[in-house]
């Protein structure tokens, strides 16, 4: 039941990605290689046909599933990061249930870990900075509502806030911070990608309501 | 001892670096292992960590390895793929945090496989600073 709803998710979450691939490798461009669209599909492409063998997977070992798999496909910076963050998070589901707190505490840990490991922090013009407007919103939301869908939902403005601040930033990490102030203008295509992956989780969790 | 391992983004650049590396050292018998764990397929460019991780498996079994990248996710991947190895394993194997082309050529000319994998490094980090005057 669990890995079907998953299954479900990366495969809304592909869609998504699918429909923005062009739109990202667009924005890559501008600062990048132009590729990351591309990569990150193919990464959820890979992941959702890895779905098939996840048949009586517990959370802990589906995410670990989810994460050696953008290792090995993404191809990219992004791709490590977004492993080592589920990777990372795997360690922490080893439990039945799963509430909003635990929802915000695997937030946490991915966000320090990509810190970690991409060696870089909010407001240098990266996924962290549209992951942390998501987790900051989250947090908020969580003060007013338990309806997970609700929170979700303004998790995912927070993380659009997010992405739109890095426009003005100057790019402190990766290939973009060779650009220095000509980097700004430009929307960072990892945080917009994060937004991306997050609004195709969101249409799941419209679609099942209830 | 150490043997050699190569990560690039294109599969290609790092099989034609080692041929270039190989020629440029007049093709003598060698005394390292090198692996090419570059690309994402022969045709594809990235890095994948999980493919890296297994060079370094096959690298150290009888040795130490020290892995040739150039930038961005050749690093980043490499250190995860590390960051991946069994405790024991991951003080077995460096970065070469060096120029990929100059690093490799002079490596495979000093093609002395009883050097440990830090002590290649430090005579290359030493030789590239003499070769561009640093």
């Amino acid at each position: 039941m669990q890995t079907r709803a998953i299954k479900e998710i990366i495969e809304s979450i592909t869609t998504h990605l699918q429909k923005n691939k062009d739109y990202l490798n667009e924005l890559d461009r501008a600062v990048g290689d132009g590729d990351h669209g591309s990569n990150i599909y193919r990464g959820f492409e890979a992941v959702l046909a890895d779905s098939q063998t996840w048949e009586d997977l517990n959370l802990s070992a589906t995410m670990k599933k989810i994460g050696m798999v953008l290792l090995g496909k993404v191809g990219g910076a992004s791709g490590v990061l977004y492993a080592s963050a589920c990777l990372k998070i795997s360690q922490g589901l080893n439990k039945e249930s799963f509430n909003n707190e635990d929802f915000l505490n695997a937030m946490k840990v991915g966000i320090a870990e990509i810190m970690l490991k991409g060696k870089s922090k909010i407001g240098d013009k990266t996924m962290l900075d549209a992951m942390s407007g998501f987790t900051e919103a989250f947090a908020k939301k969580m003060q007013e509502t338990s309806d997970f869908y609700e929170i979700f939902k303004y998790a995912v403005n927070g993380a659009k806030e997010g992405d739109e601040k890095t426009k003005d930033m100057v790019a402190k990490s990766g290939r973009a911070s060779y650009l220095g102030e000509r980097s700004i203008g430009h929307i960072d295509a990892g945080a917009t990608s994060f937004c991306v992956i997050a609004e195709g989780i969101l249409e799941y969790l419209e679609k099942n309501r209830g | 001892m150490a043997n050699l391992i190569v990560v690039s983004h294109s599969f290609k650049l790092a099989k034609e670096t080692i041929h270039f590396a190989k020629e440029m050292s007049g093709n003598k018998e060698l005394d390292y292992q090198i692996i090419n764990a570059s690309g994402l397929d022969e045709n594809t460019f990235g890095t994948d960590s999980t493919k890296i991780t297994a060079s370094i498996i096959e690298a150290t079994a009888d040795s130490e390895a020290i892995i040739f990248h150039e930038i961005g996710s050749s690093i980043l991947a490499s250190e995860m793929a590390i960051d991946m190895l069994e405790d024991s394993l991951k003080n077995k194997v460096i970065l070469a945090k060096l120029p990929l082309v100059e690093s490799l050529f002079i490596a495979l000319n000093v093609n002395n496989q009883n050097m440990r994998a830090v002590d290649l490094q430090t005579m290359l980090i030493s030789e590239i600073k003499t070769l561009y005057g640093f």
